[in-house]
């Protein structure tokens, strides 16, 4: 049985995402507890048989129980099998059938990693196939032997009950085939002892009309966290309108399978996270689809209408969940109207198949024991129906166990839990916590207040190893008087007869139900104001909505685009506003103006004073064309004027425009951003298993869960960081005895912490073991020839304990399995340098280690410092730019051939990117801008390396857009990416790190700042040579 | 990138997809004309500004910006061995996907598009020995010339990667 077999439609296939999403969730949740549960067994000494916290226990049975839900729901029976059996050890576990021992923990451990490989491989089918049935084995002989300590001869039954119930849960599907089975068993037995069917007529009647139970009992938890609760609000929107979509068009046979799925996706999700409400509603909904499902699988009217009532109510809900003060008034009629069409449904003759099945009413089990104890006698029915909640509605019921019959008490706590699903137990005889201890236990009476109609009650009930059940309605109470005069419900053997009103109109059969669900609903907002208050101080839960990443990433690519043009905008602009400085222009023209109007009347002065001559005439005619003229440029630069204004409107819409796209790009990195605590919660599992493995004793402290980072950085961090928390446990903390020897604690101490610092995102890996020998590494890495003996003896301890970064460097004197496997310390630099990140180490001998993770804010968008080398435009990340600093040409020296500059007292080499650089075609434009005594240098620096990068030009700062070469070509030495200009040009950016290397490479050996000029030897004086002369070069031209 | 491609499957694809007919761009190139499978093709563009790159072989003249993706760009000449020639009107890119990947070929010229049909595919006798030897799939047989057909995976793969161990020795 393959997993994926089961997924074949659209819908399932949506729904996989949905199982994966919610079961990494329950995987992290089972991890969490069984810690917390293995540092409990490890407090044990071995063979001690002690019941350990309930609490716990339950909630790992709730997560191991929602994922064999879940996995039931979308047919992955190897999930379902597996998770089962966890389900079973937990259960046994709280039953106190099973004391949980360490080797207990480590099982159900590796049955969880089991588990996420084959949840692992649903994400991802190529993956190979996980076997399971080794651990599955396990677990059952585990089960098994606990079984035989209890009762040495109950094994077989054990196991034949716990195959029972494997069968039950497989496909839930069985379950209800069970019910179908049992339901026509009555109906047969009915049609052949009509008498005995009136009891059952009397229980639906009831059935309907017990308005003041379902919901009084339960509450929902008050305490949920904001973050599931919108999960859960988001999940249910969409569950909703499923639902009435389904609801609305309900014609195929499918639909009611797909309603069912969707109802038991609400409930799932409700009862996860404490919401008990509407997690019974949706219960109740389940159930009733399911029987349908089982029968005919065709909606009834009624049924449709309660459902769609019952999806309204719960959408009410949700609403006012939305609002922090969820109301679940509507649940109660909800909850009625299901009620009455199901029953109407039940008593329909037509609606379930009625051959096939075999004979067994209830009633016609074989003879009991001791019958006498069977029958239920009146006044055991009154005393039970004392103890039950007002107005309930419901039955006593005795279930008889067959004689002898091995581990009764566990039969009767499964009973017990039966009933718990599908209603409240309100008497129960011997008590619950008396199973143990009963010598005779043969007899098991129970009070229940349920809504399900008699013959799934019984079907409930009916177990193996049950001899025979007995049931008797309770007597309808709706109020405290009634309950006190009322007298004792009419029995099984009693005869109520004449209401052979199987078909009979509920509503009609039923006409108290419309006081009581008044009165209810009062009640409920009366307790609801009562939450109100208490959740006055909860914060409202946000609303949130899934997204796939794919869409996150394109909207970061346009967020991307966005900034690139308006980069484009503010370029234009400026320019725009350069040109139109022209306010000297206007006054110039109107000065003209007033030359030529002193001339023209000159003109005239003169043509009055003097005879006309044509000469003067022609002058002022000229003059008066030259007036107009100007008068046109006037105009013009009137309008001049105006762009002016529009270019400063421009400039005004730009300015708004950037902050919009700034605001924008926030926003997106904002949604992607996600707190680092799961992948930090990762590593308590490591360090849990490194411990065993090491016979280490460590302590995981973790701080700053709640630092954000980038979805996408979060998955790309969590094989580094598991390698160095390897590192640290593995080679850092030392053995126990070790410790103590040396005067610190027993118990190591490794710290996870991250934290904002500027730009940047900090994440340090901290241990307290014997730190890193600076000899020893000395020694390793002359051996490994990765440094000459002679560089090493120059070395300080900060430059030695960088080494460990190089490819082909493990400190560990033997290879262990934990660190020897995997990724070496080389991969897991380069994998952070893939982030944009860069990855440090310190430490003291003796105190400890600490690795520090620097990661930019978002892996998209860097801010850069765009310069201009020889012509082409690069661009520096502004993280690794230490200073611009202009030096001149005197200033410069040269130290055995390496040129050099002294920057406020320290001595930086001067590196030229052309002579680190190999291109395979000169630069497009020769570079013009020499100012031939004095250079620019941007002194870049990673760690503590720093060199000055010559450049011609400085642009400016910029943030840009990073895009991968390795997309469409491959990654090349010392560039890190390239980034599309506003210009639309592409321009490269510059790898820091990488070029740090290549310029000690170009010189030989590591060497750093002021070391530099030691280090070369006679062999690089010629190429220093070279790359002085060019330097000269470029500088000249 | 599958370093284990060679020209056997290849060749099976020509000849699997060849079935019936199949279209192809044909472009000009030192005065051989190549033939390149149309699906393969994305665009043809002009020439525009290259941003060179460093550390690359002398085929690759750099990246463009083709509507917000970066794509590298393969001289073919330079590729096959031939001689740069300038730009004129008639040089195109072939923007093409290769293996994944978006690349850009440099072009004399692109000619036409054409139908062929199996008949008309030769395999490559095994003495040709000239342009592009080692991309060659099949010879198509047009009315009065023969058409290459490349193997335009092999463009972006077998050289390269020797490129790059050289690279590594070297450095």
């Amino acid at each position: 049985m393959t997993d994926e077999v089961g997924i074949q439609d659209d819908f399932l296939e949506s729904m996989l995402g949905d199982f994966i999403d919610e079961s990494e969730g329950l995987l992290q949740q089972l991890n969490e507890n069984l810690l917390v549960l293995d540092d409990w067994a490890g407090a044990l000494s071995p063979g001690d048989e002690v019941a350990c916290d309930t609490d716990l226990i339950n909630e790992l049975f709730r997560a191991a129980h929602s994922l064999k839900g879940l996995s039931a729901m979308l047919r992955l029976d190897n999930i379902n099998v597996l998770t089962h059996m966890m389900e079973n050890v937990f259960d046994a576990a709280r039953n106190g059938l099973l004391f949980i021992q360490s080797e207990t923990v480590d099982l159900i451990f590796r049955a969880v990693d089991r588990l996420s490989a084959m949840i692992d491989r649903l994400k991802d089918p190529s993956l190979a196939e996980v076997k399971t049935e080794c651990i599955l084995q396990e677990i059952r002989q585990l089960l098994e032997a606990n079984g035989a300590q209890k009762e040495a001869s109950s094994q077989a039954d054990a196991e034949l009950a716990m195959k029972q119930e494997l069968k039950d849960v497989v496909g839930s599907a069985e379950e209800t085939v069970e019910t179908v089975a049992n339901c026509v068993e009555e109906l047969q037995a009915d049609a052949e002892h009509p008498t005995r069917q009136m009891p059952d007529v009397e229980s639906t009647d009831a059935a309907a009309p017990s308005p003041t139970t379902h919901f009084q009992g339960i509450q929902d938890e008050s305490d949920v966290p904001a973050n599931y609760l919108a999960i859960f609000i988001d999940e249910c929107d969409q569950s909703l309108d499923d639902l009435s979509d389904l609801l609305l068009t309900h014609q195929s046979d499918k639909s009611v399978e797909n309603l069912m799925i969707t109802c038991h996706r609400i409930k799932g999700s409700a009862a996860s996270i404490g919401l008990a409400r509407p997690a019974k509603l949706s219960h109740l909904m389940e159930d009733v689809l399911q029987e349908l499902l089982q029968s005919d699988g065709r909606l009834t009217d009624e049924i449709n209408d309660a459902l769609l009532t019952c999806t309204d109510a719960l959408r009410k809900y949700v609403e006012t969940l939305k609002q922090g003060d969820p109301q679940s008034a509507g649940f109660e009629n909800a909850y009625q109207a299901l009620a009455k069409a199901r029953i109407q449904h039940d008593e329909d003759p037509s609606a379930g198949p009625n051959e096939l099945v075999k004979e067994t009413p209830e009633n016609e089990l074989p003879a009991s024991a001791s019958p006498a104890s069977q029958a239920l006698t009146d006044e055991e029915i009154a005393r039970v129906a004392e103890d039950a909640p007002e107005g309930a509605h419901g039955f006593v019921a005795r279930m008889t166990f067959e004689a002898n019959l091995p581990l009764v008490e566990l039969k009767a706590g499964l009973l017990i839990e039966r009933v718990n699903s599908i209603g409240q137990i309100f008497y129960c005889s011997p008590a619950e916590t008396e199973f143990e201890a009963q010598d005779n236990f043969t007899s098991l009476t129970l009070g229940i207040a349920t809504s399900i109609s008699r013959k799934n009650l019984a079907s409930k009930l009916d177990l193996a190893g049950v001899a025979s059940v007995t049931m008797t309605s309770l007597p309808s109470q709706t109020s405290p008087a009634d309950k006190q005069a009322s007298t004792p419900a009419p029995t099984v053997s009693a005869d109520v007869s004449k209401k052979l009103t199987s078909e009979e109109n509920p509503q009609q059969a039923a006409p108290n139900p419309p006081q009581p669900s008044e009165k209810q609903p009062t009640e409920t907002s009366r307790g609801d104001a009562n939450t109100k208050s208490q959740r006055r101080g909860v914060s409202k839960p946000a609303e949130t909505l899934r997204v796939d990443i794919e869409r996150l990433d394109q909207l970061m690519n346009l967020a991307g685009q966005l900034v690139i043009n308006k980069a484009r905008f503010v370029q234009i602009s400026d320019g725009l506003r350069h040109l139109t400085q022209v306010k000297n222009l206007a006054q110039s023209v109107e000065g003209a103006l007033g030359l030529v109007d002193r001339m023209g009347s000159d003109l005239n002065s003169m043509t009055r004073e003097a005879q006309a001559s044509p000469l003067v005439d022609n002058i002022s005619n000229l003059s008066r064309q030259l007036r107009d003229d100007l008068e046109s440029v006037q105009k013009e630069v009137g309008k001049l004027s105006e762009v002016r204004g529009l270019v400063g409107d421009l400039s005004e819409a730009v300015h708004q425009l950037d902050r919009a796209a700034d605001g924008i790009q926030k926003s997106v990195m904002d949604t992607r951003m996600v707190p680092i605590g799961p992948l930090f919660g990762r590593f308590k599992r490591v360090v849990r298993d490194l411990t065993r493995e090491t016979e280490k004793e460590v302590t995981l402290q973790i701080t700053g869960e709640k630092t954000e980072l980038d979805k996408r950085m979060i998955d790309e961090l969590g094989d580094p960081l598991i390698h160095m928390v390897r590192n640290s446990v593995d080679h850092g903390v030392e053995l126990p005895e070790d410790r103590v020897a040396a005067g610190k604690p027993r118990s190591g101490v490794v710290k996870l912490d991250a934290f904002h610092r500027g730009n940047q995102i900090v994440i340090q890996i901290t241990d307290d073991g014997k730190g890193l020998d600076p000899a020893k590494l000395r020694n390793k890495a002359i051996a490994r020839g990765l440094v000459t003996e002679a560089d090493a003896e120059r070395m300080t301890p900060q430059q030695v304990f960088q080494l460990i970064w190089e490819p082909g460097f493990s400190t560990a004197e033997k290879v262990t399995e934990v660190s020897g496997r995997g990724m070496g310390m080389d991969i897991v630099r380069s994998k952070i340098e893939e982030l944009n990140g860069t990855v440090e180490l310190d430490s003291t001998p003796g105190e400890g280690t600490v690795f520090t993770i620097r990661l930019p804010l978002t892996m998209a968008i860097l801010p850069t410092l765009l310069c201009r080398i020889n012509g082409d435009v690069f661009a520096i990340p502004v993280e690794s730019v230490l200073e611009i600093v202009r030096v001149r040409n005197s200033e410069l020296s040269t130290v055995r051939n390496q040129r050099t500059a002294t920057v406020r007292g320290r001595v930086v080499s001067v590196v030229a990117l052309a002579d680190m650089f190999t291109w395979n075609r000169p630069p497009q434009e020769t570079n013009a801008e020499s100012e031939a005594n004095e250079i620019t240098l941007v002194i870049i620096g990673v760690d503590d390396k720093e060199i000055g990068l010559l450049v011609h030009g400085l642009i400016g700062e910029e943030d840009i857009v990073i895009k991968s070469m390795s997309e469409n070509y491959r990654n090349v030495d010392g560039i890190a990416g390239a980034s599309i200009l506003g210009d639309g040009r592409v321009s490269l950016i510059l790898d820091v790190s990488s070029i740090l290397d290549m310029s000690c490479r170009m010189r030989g050996g590591p060497s750093q700042g002021d070391e530099v000029a030691k280090v070369a030897s006679n062999e690089e004086c010629a190429g220093a040579d070279d790359s002085a002369l060019k330097l000269n070069a470029t500088l000249s031209i | 990138m599958p370093a284990t491609m060679t020209q056997t499957p290849a060749q099976e694809q020509w000849q699997g997809e060849a079935k019936g007919t199949m279209q192809l761009v044909s472009f000009q190139l030192a005065q051989e004309e190549y033939g390149i499978e149309i699906t393969k093709v994305q665009e043809i563009i002009l020439m525009g500004e290259i941003t060179r790159v460093p550390q690359t072989p002398p085929y690759i003249k750099g990246l463009i910006n083709l509507r917000s993706t970066v794509i590298p760009i393969f001289d073919l000449r330079l590729r096959f061995g031939l001689a740069e020639q300038p730009r004129t009107d008639e040089t195109r890119i072939m923007v093409i996907n290769v293996a994944g990947k978006t690349i850009g070929i440099i072009v004399d010229a692109v000619s036409e598009v054409l139908r062929i049909s199996q008949e008309q595919i030769a395999p490559p006798p095994p003495t040709v020995a000239g342009l592009g030897e080692e991309f060659l799939v099949g010879l198509a047989k047009l009315e009065n010339r023969l058409l290459i057909l490349l193997d335009i995976d092999g463009i972006l793969v077998e050289k390269e990667l020797e490129e790059v161990e050289e690279l590594a020795a070297n450095a």
